[in-house]
């Protein structure tokens, strides 16, 4: 049965309960926060004071949110991997090498590109406008552009969970193993959207950063002046 | 080394002893060589630990004044036990592995120049200019010292040019392309990795083995490598360098083993799913044990020619390790060349759930 163009049931690990379990209960959370916000009353002040916000500051709490969020979900990767580790010596193990390669590849994947990176993001966000004395980044809306298109790529690591698999190639899927030929399914796929979706966010941040040092810092604050962390933030997006 | 040290000596110690207890119980459940090896590392680092904790516990009685040498005493050991984990870089058996360990400690000997020191300042630091202290001058306006800036540049650039220098003479001495100089004729083997078992090809004794390497002690062995599916990398912690394989190409390593014994090889790149079991021994015998084996490995087994190659070409996990009594002469320049097929990767049916990319198989 179809649900939409390719899509059938059967990409539903209905027979694998431990995504299944995670799946639903990630599910749950968020179906009863979303309906607490919307009955509560609050959806109206979160939709224009956050999701829609360009506000630096809110921007840098968004990322470090989800940061912390895909730091949980990167957390309880390793601890089912190094269980299997501790159960497995010349034994079975609870996880099959398809679903152990699935948490390892996400593990590196998530605690890399969206758990450190939104952190480190968030801080920058936060504070670089502040020190440099600017009411904002160069470009704000660009900036709520490049949070929501990383959070697209960490939500789209999760779906994987619960809609087909993700990639079981490690977190540098290296060819020729992550070629159709020898990893075949569309693990992959997910890996490689989650992160050029992100990729374009962070590439734009990047754009952010590198044009409010260098363009609008307040008069007075000449690179001599600089706070180190802008000096940081400078030499960390820059492309060369 | 306060009382939380000691305790978190008691729990390694008895993380230790769950350790070994786990890996006496899985021996007598399915015994073989591999996890003799590592019982072998564990128990060493095991009793070592248990002969430390005693030692910690005397920190508890002793006065005082004793207890710096008490710490030592507690240190001493487990640093012990690190350095002799048999099966490691650090427990080297041949010239290769032993000039890599060589190379290994000196760059971390040398850092020791600027760790030490910094973390000594540290605490200097901290304890001099306690709020408590009225020698300890508070200068606000501080800004620039020349001398400061000389030591804190000098030396670590010092130190960089340093491991620059020793890193970039060792790597030219230790080229895994370079032949080792010796007396004796090297012993030319063919590795192949495939999904996911090694195949090791003797082209002059026209035999081949897989997931078992059998070398002679004390000759060096020239191998060149290849894959016929994904990267993988050969490593054989004990006899040093490791190297990747890759399909249509040749890679070359040449390793010698100090002395007859068994040695832990592996795949250090991962290649799928059976990675995990993608390991071999590597048996070093001396030179007359050699010739007995190759003599035997000829009498019995099957044959490895264009078709069993194909067979064995299927993706399978966990294999035993088995010799083929001849190996079809230039089967690994074929492999190399293309002449054969490359690794089918897995059977679309029965791989994951069901929901392929366009394009896809």
């Amino acid at each position: 049965m179809k649900i939409l163009g390719k899509l059938t049931w059967e990409a539903i690990p209905w027979n694998q309960p431990i995504p299944l379990i995670a799946g639903s209960a990630v599910i749950s959370i968020v179906l009863v926060v979303i309906a607490w916000v919307i009955l509560r009353g609050h959806f109206p002040y979160l939709w224009r004071e956050w999701i829609t916000s360009v506000d630096h500051k809110r921007i840098g709490v968004m990322y470090v949110l989800l940061g912390l969020v895909m730091l949980v979900r990167g957390f309880i990767d390793a601890i089912m991997m190094r269980s299997q580790q501790a159960l497995a010596f010349h034994a079975q193990g609870y996880l099959p090498p398809e679903h152990y390669d699935q948490i390892f590849s996400a593990h590196g994947t998530i605690m890399i590109f969206f758990a450190a990176m939104p952190l480190m993001i968030g801080l920058m966000n936060f504070a670089v406008p502040l020190q440099l004395g600017v009411r904002d980044v160069a470009f704000p809306t660009l900036n709520s552009t490049s949070f929501w298109l990383t959070a697209t790529g960490a939500l789209l690591v999760n779906i994987s969970l619960v809609v087909g698999e993700f990639a079981r190639t490690g977190w540098l899927p290296y060819p020729p193993l992550s070629e159709p030929r020898y990893t075949p399914g569309v693990g992959v796929d997910y890996y490689l959207w989650a992160l050029l979706i992100s990729g374009v966010g962070t590439l734009m941040t990047g754009i952010n950063f590198v044009t409010t040092i260098l363009k609008i810092r307040a008069p007075g604050m000449s690179y001599s002046r600089m706070p180190m962390f802008c000096w940081t933030t400078l030499a960390s997006n820059s492309p060369c | 080394m306060g009382a939380k040290c000691i305790y978190a000596l008691r729990m390694g110690t008895f993380a230790m002893r769950v350790i070994s207890a786990g890996i006496a119980f899985s021996r007598a459940m399915r015994r073989d060589a591999l996890s003799d090896f590592i019982r072998a590392g564990e128990t060493e680092i095991g009793a070592l630990i248990d002969w430390a904790w005693p030692l910690g516990a005397l920190e508890l009685v002793l006065p005082r004044r004793f207890k710096p040498l008490s710490s030592g005493i507690v240190c001493a050991p487990l640093i012990l036990a690190l350095a002799g984990c048999s099966g490691s870089v650090l427990d080297p058996q041949g010239t290769i592995a032993a000039a890599n360990s060589k190379i290994l400690l000196n760059a971390f000997a040398v850092m020791l120049i600027v760790v030490i020191p910094t973390i000594f300042a540290t605490l200097i630091f901290a304890w001099w200019f306690r709020a408590s202290n009225p020698k300890a001058r508070y200068r606000p306006g501080f800004v620039f010292s020349g001398r400061i800036e000389l030591v804190v540049w000098g030396i670590p650039i010092l130190i960089i040019v340093f491991l620059a220098g020793m890193i970039w003479i060792g790597s030219h001495d230790l080229d895994p392309f370079k032949p080792i100089a010796s007396e004796r004729k090297p012993l030319e083997v063919q590795v192949v990795s495939l999904d996911w078992k090694w195949l090791f090809i003797y082209p002059d004794q026209g035999i081949a083995s897989v997931n078992e390497f059998v070398v002679p002690a004390g000759v060096p062995v020239h191998l060149s490598l290849t894959s016929a599916a994904v990267m993988n990398a050969f490593f054989v912690p004990q006899l040093g360098s490791m190297i990747a394989t890759m399909y249509g190409m040749v890679t070359q390593l040449n390793l010698e083993a100090g002395r007859a014994g068994d040695f832990y090889g592996e795949s250090t790149q991962f290649s799928g799913d059976g990675f995990s079991d993608m390991h071999f021994t590597l048996r070093a015998v001396p030179a007359d044990a050699f010739e007995t084996w190759v003599a035997k490995v000829q009498e019995a087994g099957p044959f490895l020619y264009r078709d069993s190659y194909i067979a064995l070409l299927h993706e399978s996990q966990n294999i035993r390790p088995f010799t083929y009594r001849s190996a079809e002469p230039g089967l690994f320049e074929d492999i190399v060349a293309g002449r054969l097929p490359s690794g089918q990767g897995p059977d679309v049916e029965g791989s994951g759930p069901p929901v392929r990319p366009r394009g896809a198989k």
